[in-house]
């Protein structure tokens, strides 16, 4: 501390002797009430007994106390946090990704099938692509393959826009990947619904372009076979339609 | 404050604590410093049924730290430290409270401008009353300082004990917060 500090206090302190005595005189007149000592002490007894009652039963086992006991207890509370943590990684990616966790590992598998067969999708045309019509035409799937052996499967319903969807089935899919579609869809590939299932001489929709979007997103654009073009968002790790919109018929996204 | 009343008081705590005896040691604190920690928890405060309130807070508070207590610091910048703490705490948990307090005292300290000049006689008591108000409406991390140091008259060197900063730092914001009690109250 500089001579200048202080100095400096003892000059403010006498430029400011009456506020410093008036400090000085504040709690001259301020008492604790009768039975301030009373009270203080029936509550620390109180207090006391209180904690005796939750924590008694640690004074009749002291072996709880003792190091190695210590030391094992913080060991298994660590140990549980450790192995907890590829857990929370798995919330913090599902969040990201805005799905389910449980669905974390489907959504990767789709967002890579969908970057892996990114121009084949485009090329999804009403000549060559297999469909199949279920439930008396309300919805249709259409099922284009592609050259690495995946699968899009694009489910269009005329009366249910929740059901429309494009999902890959990798080449070598796990039965969880078909789980993503609706139960539905899963058994017509399954082919337990196939009685249900009809051929109809052309299919149902041509994509005329497609791009990537911020946040991973898709927009398609499709025609249908009424002639009619629209956008359609998707949302590649569920492959659900988010949004569709009309839009030109052009094949410039 | 009589400090050298105090210190027997002290030596006895120390002793029962040392000893194990925190209820003794409880007892023997509470009857030392009752009158001092409602002082500062009322000033602090500005609401002397919530002060009394907290100053038992802080004989609780140091009841229950008396067996971590090791005599790097003597019983009363101890106690100041703790009383510090929970006056702090007090003001987070009422914060509503005090808002509505505050606004309460800065009616009073408009009253108190607009009372004419006192008679010679009665000038320390005016004074006190502008200081007290003033008080209230200072950053309590300075009105604890004020307090502590003109107050309860604590060295500088246990104020800056308690804050756990320098010696020259209490010096500067001691300056600084005489300078800002005296801009509230010359308005």
């Amino acid at each position: 501390m500089t001579q200048h500090e202080h100095d400096d206090l003892e000059r403010q302190e006498e430029a400011h002797r009456d506020l410093t005595e008036a400090l000085g005189e504040l709690s001259q007149d301020l008492r604790a009430s009768p039975g301030f000592v009373t009270r203080v002490m029936a509550h620390a007894d109180q207090r006391r007994r209180l904690q005796q009652g939750w924590l008694g039963w640690v004074s009749t086992l002291p072996w709880l106390l003792t190091g190695p006991v210590r030391f094992a207890v913080a060991a298994i509370l660590m140990l549980a946090v450790l192995g907890a943590v590829p857990q929370y990684l798995n919330w913090i990616n599902a969040y990201r990704m805005d799905v389910p966790s449980n669905t974390l590992q489907q959504a990767k598998l789709q967002e890579q099938l969908w970057e892996k067969n990114f121009n084949c999708a485009t090329q999804l045309d009403r000549h060559s692509s297999n469909y199949a019509v279920i439930n008396g035409e309300q919805v249709v799937v259409v099922a284009w393959a592609c050259p690495s052996g995946d699968v899009l499967v694009s489910l269009e319903s005329t009366t249910d826009d929740v059901l429309r969807r494009s999902v890959w089935i990798p080449l070598n899919a796990q039965p969880l990947t078909v789980g993503l579609l609706p139960n539905l869809v899963e058994t017509a590939f399954a082919g337990e619904g196939l009685h249900l299932a009809k051929r109809r001489g052309a299919p149902m929709v041509t994509v005329l372009c497609q791009r990537w979007l911020p946040k991973r997103l898709i927009v398609r654009r499709i025609q249908l076979e009424n002639g009619g073009c629209f956008d359609e968002l998707i949302n590649p790790r569920t492959g659900k339609v988010i949004q569709r919109r009309k839009a030109p018929c052009s094949r410039k996204c | 404050m009589n400090w050298e009343t105090l210190r027997s008081h002290d030596e006895r705590i120390q002793r029962d604590m040392a000893a194990g005896n925190f209820r003794a040691a409880l007892e023997t604190l509470a009857q030392g410093y009752q009158h001092v920690m409602v002082g500062f928890c009322t000033n602090m405060l500005g609401d002397p049924d919530q002060a009394e309130e907290v100053a038992q807070e802080v004989f609780l508070a140091a009841y229950s730290a008396m067996p971590k207590y090791r005599q790097r610091a003597s019983v009363r910048t101890w106690l100041f430290a703790i009383a510090r703490k929970q006056c702090l705490k007090a003001f987070r948990n009422w914060r509503r409270r005090r808002d509505l307090q505050r606004e309460r005292q800065d009616v009073i300290a408009e009253e108190v401008h607009r009372v004419p000049p006192p008679p010679p006689g009665e000038e320390i008591e005016s004074r006190v009353v502008l200081v007290r108000n003033g008080l209230q409406r200072l950053d309590k991390a300075e009105r604890a300082l004020l307090l502590m140091r003109y107050d309860a008259g604590l060295p500088i060197a246990d104020i800056a004990h308690i804050l756990g900063i320098s010696i020259a730092s209490v010096r500067r914001r001691l300056g600084r917060a005489l300078q800002h009690i005296r801009e509230i109250i010359d308005g």
